[in-house]
């Protein structure tokens, strides 16, 4: 059975990107387009990982992430950060609030090899 | 000494006297309780004629001395100190001056007075902020450009994933994301080459509330789209002036585009606004353009007109209020901001309603569209 992916990213061009490149190679993939509905989708399609983009309207990836990091339910599902500033992997790696460290971290313009190496390992 | 040592001396001192005046740095010489006491001809052209006011007063324009007076120092341990220090010259300038202090000391070897000597490193000081400044702007342009690239690499992708799968639906769409990113490089671009580029503005007789009102009909659609409410109110007693038609169009269009994204980020309301209004005070053409977003994010009004500031991450490279700046100061206009995170953001942008003879060529008014 294909495994799941929830893309999280409030740009619809990369949530084209990535919807195409996931399920050309072999996944299953839904969208949400800022936190929120990110949230609202782990619940309904029960994701195997999410890739999540940081900064959004309404709910950030940062918001987003801690709360499935806090969630008994979801605290399991390995998180892909997907962002343009570099800023954030820094920000990842010393201030999460006593919360564990995302997965895999990938920083724009990325390969699609990378990605989809990152996406395989963090799912092992 | 006798007489003709006397004689023998005077030019020696001349030349002394000659060389304190015209050094060309400000020299002020200072007694224990700070006064001065002497001063050389480039201080005097800069501070005015300040014997006997106290220095801080002179310099800095204090009531109480500097709390790391060098000159203070030097009285105290004999030693030369240096220091870097922002001084205020007789017109309100600021200036940058790197300091000096030396004692001087009598027969007896005791010092009665310190000399400060001060070079002005205003230009220096500019040219570093500027360095600092195009770094950032490097910075923030590398970014826009990474999201860029990220966008065209997905529609490349899916161009190819597409025409693979002979799935012209897919084709059509990766190509559509080629174009809107080729597009959005083409505006940085263009935003850089006219930030970077002197222009000649030409001046004719335009109706800036016909500008105003291409302005607003441009982006009513685009509010409407985002469910935000445009409103326009056009001051008649403003009537015609002297102006670029198509720089003022620039300068609005900026302006609006911006107010729309401020509103159509902000998730904290459902009832956003924005407004354009052109009046009329005395001389000075009057043009406001203000939204009832998120307000500037604190200390950004400062900084929003001299560096790329974007509160749309991805989206912006804050080269368009540059680019706004530019053009209104090119112009002879104003342009400043007020912000308030409750009631959204005001730009206001003045001209001088401008007098001069009118070219025959310029009969007919200019508008844009």
């Amino acid at each position: 059975m294909a495994k799941k992916i929830l893309i999280v990213d409030d740009e619809e061009d990369l949530r084209t990107y990535l919807t195409s490149l996931l399920t050309n190679n072999g996944y299953e993939t839904e969208t949400a387009a800022d936190g929120e509905e990110g949230f609202i989708k782990v619940s309904e399609f029960h994701p195997d990982a999410v890739v999540l983009d940081i900064i959004m309207p309404n709910q950030s990836g940062v918001g987003l992430y801690r709360k499935l990091k806090k969630s008994e339910e979801y605290k399991n599902i390995p998180v892909i950060v997907l962002t343009g500033v570099s800023a954030y992997k820094d920000f990842f790696a010393r201030d999460r609030g006593g919360l564990p460290k995302p997965e895999e971290f990938i920083e724009k313009p990325f390969s699609t090899e990378d990605l989809l190496a990152k996406v395989k390992t963090c799912m092992k | 000494m006798d007489r003709n040592s006397i004689e023998e001396l005077e030019p020696t001192r001349r030349d002394y006297r000659q060389l304190f005046r015209k050094v060309p740095c400000y020299i002020s010489v200072q007694n224990p309780e700070l006064r001065i006491i002497q001063i050389n001809e480039l201080f005097r052209n800069d501070f005015g004629d300040r014997i006997g006011e106290l220095c801080y007063e002179v310099y800095k324009g204090r009531t109480d001395p500097c709390p790391k007076c060098p000159v203070g120092k030097t009285f105290k341990d004999g030693q030369v100190h240096v220091s870097e220090e922002q001084v205020i010259t007789r017109d309100g300038k600021e200036a940058f001056v790197i300091v000096y202090t030396s004692p001087l000391r009598n027969e007896k070897g005791e010092i009665t007075a310190v000399m400060e000597m001060s070079t002005n490193i205003t230009p220096v000081k500019r040219m570093q902020t500027e360095l600092t400044m195009m770094g950032h702007t490097v910075a923030t342009m590398a970014h826009g450009i990474k999201n860029i690239l990220t966008g065209l690499d997905g529609g490349i992708y899916v161009v190819n994933s597409g025409l693979n799968k002979k799935d012209s639906k897919e084709t059509l769409k990766g190509w559509e994301m080629v174009q809107r990113n080729v597009a959005r490089i083409a505006g940085l671009v263009k935003d850089i080459l006219y930030c970077a580029k002197k222009r000649e503005h030409e001046i004719s007789l335009i109706n800036p509330n016909h500008v105003a009102l291409e302005v607003f009909d441009l982006f009513s659609k685009t509010a409407a789209r985002e469910k935000i409410e445009m409103t326009i109110d056009v001051d008649r007693e403003l009537g015609t002036m002297l102006l670029n038609a198509e720089d003022l169009h620039i300068a609005l269009s900026n302006l609006v585009h911006n107010a729309l994204d401020a509103c159509k980020f902000d998730s904290n309301r459902n009832d956003h606004r924005v407004a354009i209004r052109t009046s009329r005070k005395g001389p000075i053409a009057i043009f406001e353009v203000s939204d009832n977003g998120p307000g500037l994010p604190h200390g950004w009004e400062d900084y929003i007109f001299t560096e790329m500031l974007s509160t749309k991450e991805r989206y912006g490279t804050g080269l368009g209020l540059l680019v706004t700046k530019k053009t209104v100061d090119e112009l002879g206009g104003q342009i400043t901001v007020t912000s308030d995170s409750n009631k959204g953001t005001t730009f206001h942008v003045s001209f001088p309603i401008n007098s001069q003879p009118i070219p025959e060529e310029s009969g007919k008014l200019d508008t844009v569209g």
